[in-house]
């Protein structure tokens, strides 16, 4: 199985070393969309959410495959208007 | 993180891993040392990632960790996996797991691993010892200490403070077996593997373990992990290490 790595950038820049072994592109954007949330719920936790940060996997040979904002992985409404997950 | 596979250079054989972990008890007489030393005599050489015992089947022997690293799991029916343990040189997979008639869980290597199958009537007659009797009921009561203290970490700590909470808990448990130089020790785990004992995505790990480097209290070279700052790192992670019971030896 190839290998991604999943370079974080929020208030740093954090590379991933190590990666994971996953069977495709489409397995490596459901990782990221995990971590992301889950980050995302820590954030919150503390009072704070950050939709401009974003994680951008690269592959083994250190070619980008995709790069997702943490907004993008949500639905955000607030009752007034409904920005569907990926706008 | 380090590199999965790499063993540890000065490993003690599993009966001198086995013979440390139980005298912490009371140190025990030539004859019981020799008991012990002797299980290990026979063990298995296994390679990362395979399956000592899986669930379904049925236990009829008692598994000893001589060398490397092992996890207990369970698979979620979405193909997930919860780590409920990690076995160093010198655990016992469960003492008296023959007692059932199949496995409840899985437990694989997480590295090259030396496994020691032992037959129930061996085990009988390591209990009828009384000092290792005693010494292996302490090894029960710390591992079901363990998983409580798994529970505490994976219910009410964040993921910051679970993963030092884990690294604390395995530095006072590899120093105990004789495995650690100063702060460092042999971390064979992945990101994942960290990620699944403790509920949390790899990508969150490796977010976690970053700023633990960048505060200085961490760093990882070739497979060993060195903690710089383990009174900041202990803190950090509210850890107290009375759950290993460790120092009743006075």
């Amino acid at each position: 199985m190839p290998r991604y790595f999943f370079h974080i950038h929020d208030d740093v820049v954090v590379m991933d070393d190590e990666g994971i072994e996953l069977p495709d592109a489409e397995a490596a954007r459901r990782e990221a969309v995990a971590g992301i949330r889950e980050m995302m719920c820590e954030q919150l936790r503390k009072g704070r959410l950050a939709l401009h940060h974003r994680i951008e996997v690269a592959d083994a040979a250190g070619a980008p495959v995709l790069s997702l904002a943490f907004g993008e992985t949500v639905a955000i409404e607030d009752g007034t208007s409904f920005l569907p997950s990926g706008t | 993180m380090p590199i999965p596979g790499l063993q540890p250079e000065h490993a003690p054989s599993g009966g001198s891993a086995l013979i440390a972990k139980l005298e912490t008890v009371a140190p025990l007489p030539d004859e019981d040392r020799e008991t012990l030393a002797a299980l290990g005599e026979n063990a298995r050489e296994m390679g990362a990632r395979r399956n000592i015992i899986r669930e379904g089947e049925r236990p009829d022997h008692v598994h000893l960790i001589v060398e490397g690293w092992a996890a207990r799991y369970k698979l979620l029916p979405d193909g997930a996996r919860q780590i409920t343990a990690f076995l160093i040189p010198g655990d016992f997979c469960d003492l008296h797991i023959t007692i059932l008639r199949e496995m409840d869980h899985s437990i694989a290597t997480l590295t090259r691993a030396k496994v020691a199958y032992i037959p129930r009537d061996r085990m009988e007659t390591l209990s009828a010892r009384p000092g290792i009797a005693r010494a292996l009921w302490w090894a029960t009561l710390v591992d079901e200490a363990v998983l409580r203290s798994w529970i505490v970490n994976i219910g009410r700590r964040d993921a910051y403070e679970a993963i030092g909470h884990l690294m604390c808990e395995l530095y006072v448990r590899m120093k105990n077996v004789g495995l650690t130089h100063d702060h460092s020790y042999e971390l064979p785990l992945t990101q994942e593997e960290v990620g699944d004992a403790l509920g949390i995505t790899p990508v969150h790990v490796n977010r976690v373990l970053q700023r633990m480097r960048s505060e200085g209290l961490i760093s990882f070279a070739r497979g060993a992990l060195t903690i710089h700052d383990y009174q900041a790192l202990e803190n950090a992670s509210g850890f107290n290490p009375n759950y290993l019971h460790i120092d009743q030896r006075v």
